[in-house]
């Protein structure tokens, strides 16, 4: 997504007489902002924003970080009038703090596990004090019935991301995961989560109408790790062209959001709350058991020959995660598995197509 | 005049090289020792538990290489130190502690503990991330119980609500006297050395008689109050003097090229604040033994002025107050290489200075050696450019 494709999203919104939410983390329930009417748009990288982080930011701190901090100041996007500031790794945390107009933030607390007693109650009670902030500042009333409505959608959205992927189970492949990681962050910034829907599925059906481009000896990687927007396209090209083909994305561009499910049938809506964000497989939570059965799901799901862990740079939550996943891998799995640690640039684009061109090679 | 230093400070100096010592001793006695590494552990539990507190924070960059066999480079000195300590077995006080308590503080941490567990009995306390009573109280509360549960469970102990009183009680006259210690840096010319203030704070996590430590400290504050007011000043009073406030986390194993660097240069270290700062000592528990103590205990750590929290206005608050007090002129923020919640706060802070009219330096180090000359050579320049303003503010006066 570039800046001018959000800034006309929110004016065309605003034009629509709705509101516009932004938010940056897989943490943030969707189902609040869906049900209060928000245009909400879960932020991928945006390449072109004008550099504010590089005044406000120290230098060490990961390309994700940054770009929201430059997306929060840019001017260009001044009207968005929420931004949903979640308290889940300490770069953005921090950063939020710093950003100049304070007035458009709001702090919604992630706990950091999932399997503590706190945690529950604790997600239970950040929805009701945001639903009661959105309340105040926009006098909106989010009701029990509109949850359960906007739930329907947001869990068809998460479906429809499923399903999408899970055409990469076939043999071969039924198509290029770069092809698929590019449509859902295309659909990704659709106003209208109805739309998204509409878009994933017809994506979908799409590539299934069409012979499959891969070959059978492909070798079928599954990438995890960090958030990917801001690389994925110099890790898929040296992936995919290197004779591997992306069988499954778990980050949280496609996966990692959509194994949650909303219970739109829990009579009480906070202990569906629970249920579905407590299921949230980021390396914040410690420990992110999560993830690892996620990954294991997916390795035997998807066929997988080799696992691809993809961090960026000064990212510690995933850094220090990687010392678990490769010995999942490696002791539990018995799969071949590679990290690798990048930033946003291009200056490595020579030096990972290597490595991974190395690592498929090898398996 | 140097000469008239209370000589406790000394001991204090070399707490932590005797220390190994003594904790061998009090192994030997049969006393079981808690391993931390941070401000949140509440020490009133382990104190109530009749176990000894030791700091594991590591300080070397010895165990870094071994740590990055498992941790990625581009982290925090002093997790990486710390934990590649218990990977050697090359820390005493890792080696004697029979169990490990950490918090879900910062990002490295939080998941170096995962790791941790595997090499010694841990037990790891989560945090909230807002600050907030409303928001975040029930939880913590929970998380502080749950800690003092464990304990009983892993040492096959009872902690009453009696013993958790006495404790608290205990700790607050501890905390309240190590508050005057930094106290001792609001007279002019301060009567006592930020350096000598740091080797207290920093020397009595590794004394293990309570008693014995509180009278040091006692007689240490009263013999300094007692040569100020007879004329006798550990520096030479100077109306120039930059009078500093130094700030950041866990950046004690670089003192040598930091705060003593900036008292050899002819600064004052005034006060210390964030990570084992004024604030946290200032803030005593409430006595009040008809409330449950977990809670009270809870109340007060939710106000550790660490940066781990957001949005983290009360320490901003305190701050500005600090800087207040203590008539500082100049702040410098010291942070490790790669952690990110105090290097990124950083900004905050020199907003904050800034609308007081004072300076900022932030000094970003790790354990390596190398980097000396260069931050002595910013060091100057800062302490140089507030005696010009010290001057300049005098002639208009």
């Amino acid at each position: 997504m570039n800046k001018q494709e959000l800034q006309n999203s929110i004016s065309s919104c605003h034009a629509n007489g709705k509101k516009v939410a932004l938010s940056f983390c897989s943490h943030v329930p969707q189902e609040v902002l869906e049900a209060a009417g928000f245009y909400s748009l879960r932020v991928p990288y945006i390449q072109d924003v004008e550099d504010a982080a590089s005044e406000i930011l120290v230098s060490n701190v990961c390309p994700i970080v940054k770009n929201v901090c430059d997306i929060c100041e840019d001017p260009s996007f001044s009207e968005a009038d929420f931004i949903l500031a979640e308290t889940s790794c300490d770069g953005k945390k921090k950063m939020y703090e710093l950003l100049s107009d304070q007035d458009r933030l709001y702090f919604y607390q992630v706990g950091q596990g999932a399997d503590r007693d706190y945690v529950r109650p604790l997600i239970k009670s950040e929805v009701k004090y945001l639903i009661r902030e959105i309340k105040r500042r926009f006098d909106i009333d989010v009701t029990d019935d509109k949850i359960r409505e906007a739930a329907k959608l947001v869990n068809s959205e998460r479906e429809s991301i499923k399903n999408l992927m899970a055409i990469q189970k076939s043999v071969p492949a039924a198509a290029w995961g770069g092809e698929i990681f590019k449509a859902l962050e295309t659909h990704r910034a659709l106003p209208s989560i109805e739309d998204r829907i509409a878009a994933n599925n017809a994506f979908r059906e799409k590539l299934l109408s069409k012979e499959s481009p891969i070959k059978k000896s492909a070798r079928r990687i599954l990438i995890t790790g960090c958030p990917m927007s801001s690389v994925y396209s110099k890790i898929v090209e040296a992936v995919e062209n290197n004779g591997g083909v992306i069988v499954a994305f778990e980050n949280c561009e496609a996966l990692k959001p959509a194994i949650r499910h909303f219970d739109t049938d829990n009579e009480d809506i906070y202990e569906a709350f629970a249920d579905c964000y407590q299921n949230t497989a980021c390396a914040i939570m410690s420990p992110n058991t999560i993830r690892f059965n996620l990954i294991e799901e997916l390795v035997n799901d998807y066929q997988v020959d080799g696992v691809l862990d993809v961090t960026l740079h000064a990212c510690h939550p995933y850094t220090v995660e990687k010392d678990k996943v490769m010995r999942l891998c490696h002791e539990k799995l018995g799969i071949p598995y590679m990290t690798i640690e990048t930033d946003a640039g291009n200056s490595n684009t020579g030096q990972l197509e290597t490595r991974i061109a190395a690592f498929i090679e090898m398996l | 005049m140097a000469n008239e230093l209370p000589k406790n400070f000394e001991e204090f100096a070399d707490a932590r090289r005797v220390g190994f010592l003594k904790m061998k001793e009090v192994k030997d006695a049969g006393m079981k020792v808690c391993g931390m590494f941070c401000q949140y552990t509440p020490a009133e539990i382990i104190h109530a538990a009749g176990l000894k507190q030791v700091a594991l924070c590591g300080r070397s960059h010895l165990p870094i290489k071994t740590a990055e066999t498992r941790l990625p480079a581009n982290l925090c000195p002093l997790i990486k130190a710390s934990f590649g300590h218990v990977m050697e077995d090359s820390c005493p006080f890792a080696f004697f502690s029979d169990i490990v308590v950490g918090e879900t503080t910062c990002d490295g941490k939080k998941k170096m503990y995962e790791l941790l567990g595997e090499y010694k009995p841990m037990e790891v306390i989560h945090l909230p991330n807002i600050p907030d009573y409303e928001r975040s109280l029930d939880m913590w509360v929970s998380e502080v119980r749950k800690f003092k549960e464990a304990l009983e469970r892993h040492f096959d102990i009872t902690i009453t609500d009696d013993m958790l009183n006495e404790s608290i009680v205990w700790n607050n006259k501890l905390r309240t006297q190590q508050a005057h210690l930094y106290e001792l840096g609001k007279y002019d010319p301060p009567a006592a050395t930020g350096v000598d203030m740091n080797n207290v704070t920093d020397g009595l996590q590794f004394m293990f008689d309570d008693e014995e430590k509180y009278q040091k400290i006692a007689s240490v504050i009263e013999e300094s109050e007692k040569n100020w007011h007879e004329g006798k000043y550990p520096v030479e009073p100077d109306p120039y003097r930059p009078r500093l406030i130094v700030s950041g986390g866990g950046y004690v194993a670089t003192n040598e090229k930091t705060i003593n660097v900036m008292e050899e240069l002819g600064a004052s270290i005034v006060c210390y604040e964030g990570c084992c700062g004024i604030s946290s000592l200032r803030r005593t528990i409430d006595e009040d033994t008809s409330r449950d103590p977990i809670v009270r205990i809870a109340e007060k750590y939710l106000e550790v002025p660490c940066a781990v929290v957001s949005p983290n206005t009360r320490r901003m608050e305190q701050v500005a107050d600090t800087i207040d007090e203590w008539n500082a002129d100049g702040y410098v923020s010291i942070t490790l290489h790669a952690c990110n919640p105090f290097a990124v706060e950083t900004e905050n802070l020199r907003r904050v200075c800034e609308s007081k009219g004072i300076p900022l330096l932030h000094i970003q180090t790790d354990f390596t050696p190398g980097d000396e000359s260069q931050i002595r050579t910013r060091i100057e320049a800062f302490l140089e450019m507030i005696r010009e303003n010290k001057k300049e503010a005098a002639k208009h006066e």
